[in-house]
C-alpha cells in the first residue's frame, strides 16, 4: 500500500509513483513522484521527468494557470502516456518546472482512491454506492 | 578568498555546470541566482485552468493495461 510522503511535504501528503511513456518511441521513465491533488484541475508533470522521453513540445501552445491566490502563470503541454494503477492515461499533459508533479482531476476522477490520513497510506478501492 | 564564476543551470532540481567545467568531488560552491530567473519558476499548488473551456483539451483516453497489446 503506498505511503504518504513525509520528507517533501508537511503535513504529509499522498504521493503516487507513475510511469511516463513516449507513445511514438516507447521510451519510458518509471517511478515519477506525483502529488495526488484533488484541487488541481489537470495534471502537471515535472519537466525534468518528461525531458528524458524526448517528446517535442510546441512552444507556441501554452495554457494559463491560476494559483489559489489568483496569481497566474503559463505552462507548455506534451502528448504522452501516463501509466498508473494498471491503466494508461493517454492525452495531453501540462509541464511544470517544479520537482514534483500533480496528479489532477483529469486523472484521479477515473479512480476510486481511499486516503487514510491517520495511517499515512493510500490505496485504490472499490467504487462507492450512491446513497438514494 | 579567490572566487571563480561559472555559468550553469538547474535541471531536475540539481545545478549543472555549462560546458566542460569539472569541479572536484564535494567541492564547496556558492550559487548566485539572478532575481529575474528566480521569478520565472512560480510554485503553483492546486493549479486551476484560467480558461475552463480548455479543460476539454486534457480529457484522457483510459486504457486498461491488460488491453495494452500493440502499443
Amino acid at each position: 500500500m503506498p505511503a504518504y510522503e513525509v520528507g517533501l511535504f508537511n503535513p504529509p501528503a499522498p504521493l503516487a509513483r507513475v510511469s511516463l511513456r513516449n507513445r511514438l518511441s516507447g521510451r519510458i521513465v518509471h517511478d515519477v513522484p506525483m502529488l495526488i491533488d484533488s484541487g488541481a484541475d489537470v495534471t502537471l508533470l515535472s519537466r525534468a521527468s518528461v525531458d528524458g522521453l524526448d517528446i517535442a513540445t510546441d512552444p507556441n501552445i501554452r495554457y494559463e494557470l491560476m494559483a489559489f491566490d489568483g496569481t497566474t502563470s503559463t505552462a507548455q503541454a506534451a502528448e504522452l502516456d501516463l501509466i498508473f494503477q494498471k491503466r494508461i492515461f493517454r492525452g495531453r499533459f501540462l509541464l511544470t518546472h517544479q520537482e514534483v508533479g500533480f496528479l489532477g482531476r483529469d486523472v484521479i476522477n477515473h479512480l476510486s482512491l481511499l486516503l487514510d490520513g491517520p495511517g499515512l497510506l493510500w490505496q485504490e478501492t472499490q467504487r462507492l454506492e450512491k446513497e438514494e | 578568498m579567490k572566487v571563480s564564476t561559472y555559468e550553469g543551470f538547474v535541471e531536475g532540481g540539481q545545478v549543472r555546470l555549462a560546458g566542460d567545467v569539472r569541479l572536484p568531488e564535494r567541492a564547496k560552491v556558492y550559487v548566485v541566482v539572478p532575481e529575474e530567473e528566480a521569478r520565472l519558476v512560480p510554485y503553483v499548488a492546486s493549479p486551476r485552468i484560467r480558461h475552463p473551456e480548455q479543460a476539454a483539451d486534457f480529457d484522457k483516453r483510459v486504457i486498461e493495461e491488460d488491453n495494452d497489446a500493440g502499443l
